[in-house]
């Protein structure tokens, strides 16, 4: 399936999901207007994707700055899409990069890890000085 | 009517303590320039990177509480994106914290949410707001909520203190209620 790619803006983030490489990457900030907007056609591609994956090694990148309320929860989703993907069988690691001096980013990956258990986590600190 | 805001700011103004100070129809686009100029401030004034990600993070939230939900909207409610509704929004910096005050008109129903809504985080601890939001972020969204309902608790988290609100009833257009909310970072 052709990959996904979605160049930044000041307020959304750079989706580069490269399907054939079975690498997936989220980098910049996300505060859209309407994340269901946003998100809801990036889902839909993602969960055709995974829907044609068996026993995958697939890599996802996630290095976002800063995300927004209603980000939040669909990211949730997408990491819950992924969760299931690796239940099926499928080995799916997350990077996730964030300031090394930033709490809430490093708190909130490790909700991600504790709610998704089946995801290879690897919490990423970043010195951006 | 600037000049008496002018007056009242005066020296706030005048000792670029102001960052900025908005009053009026807010939008997406709007809200993406005071963010990238809010940055070059922070940059400037060498603010660390989790207090300006909070910073910026209130400000978003604010902001776009006021683009969803303000009552004086240009654009028709069912619109998806590209709203333009009415507020303000003000970052000043005072005694080395930042104080962000915003204000939007809202209906009865709201009003009763708000204060069902921020009274409780008014009374936790950061730590049971943390675990509010935890729990948050987890849950279903809310009827009637473009933003998982979290953004209250999202602006709670990232203050200093507790957040301050008011409520007031606007006589000269009854069944609408002004919405002040104040947090410091």
């Amino acid at each position: 399936m052709e990959n996904l790619f979605i160049a930044a803006t000041p307020s959304t983030p750079e989706v580069d999901f490269r399907f054939d490489q079975h690498t997936l990457s989220l980098k910049g900030e996300s505060y859209p207007e309407n994340a269901t907007s946003f998100y809801g056609g990036v889902l839909e591609r993602v969960r055709q994707y995974l829907a044609g994956c068996k026993g995958t090694e697939i890599r996802i990148n996630v290095s976002l700055a800063y995300f927004n309320s209603s980000s939040t929860k669909l990211l949730f989703s997408m990491f819950d899409a992924f969760n299931q993907a690796a239940l099926a069988g499928n080995e799916v690691s997350l990077n996730w990069f964030h300031d090394e001096d930033d709490e809430t980013l490093f708190e909130f990956g490790q909700e991600i890890h504790q709610d998704y258990p089946a995801l290879r986590f690897t919490d990423v600190p970043v010195n951006t000085d | 009517m600037l000049d008496d805001v002018f007056e009242e700011y005066g020296e706030l103004f005048t000792a670029g303590n102001v960052c900025f100070f908005y009053s009026g129809y807010l939008s997406q686009p709007l809200l993406t320039a005071m963010v990238e100029g809010f940055k070059v401030k922070l940059d400037r004034d060498g603010v660390s990177n989790p207090i300006r990600r909070r910073l910026l993070s209130s400000l978003v939230e604010m902001t776009q509480n006021i683009i969803h939900y303000a009552q004086d909207t240009l654009t028709p409610s069912e619109q998806d994106d590209h709203q333009l509704r009415w507020g303000s929004i003000s970052v000043t910096l005072t005694q080395g914290h930042y104080l962000l005050e915003c204000a939007n008109r809202v209906d009865a129903a709201q009003a009763h949410t708000l204060r069902e809504r921020i009274e409780p985080l008014r009374l936790m601890t950061h730590a049971e707001i943390k675990e509010a939001y935890a729990q948050a972020i987890r849950q279903d969204t809310p009827d009637g909520s473009k933003g998982a309902g979290l953004g209250l608790l999202t602006i709670a988290r990232d203050a200093q203190a507790a957040l301050t609100y008011r409520l007031i009833e606007d006589a000269a257009r009854p069944g609408t209620v002004i919405f002040l909310l104040k947090a410091t970072i």
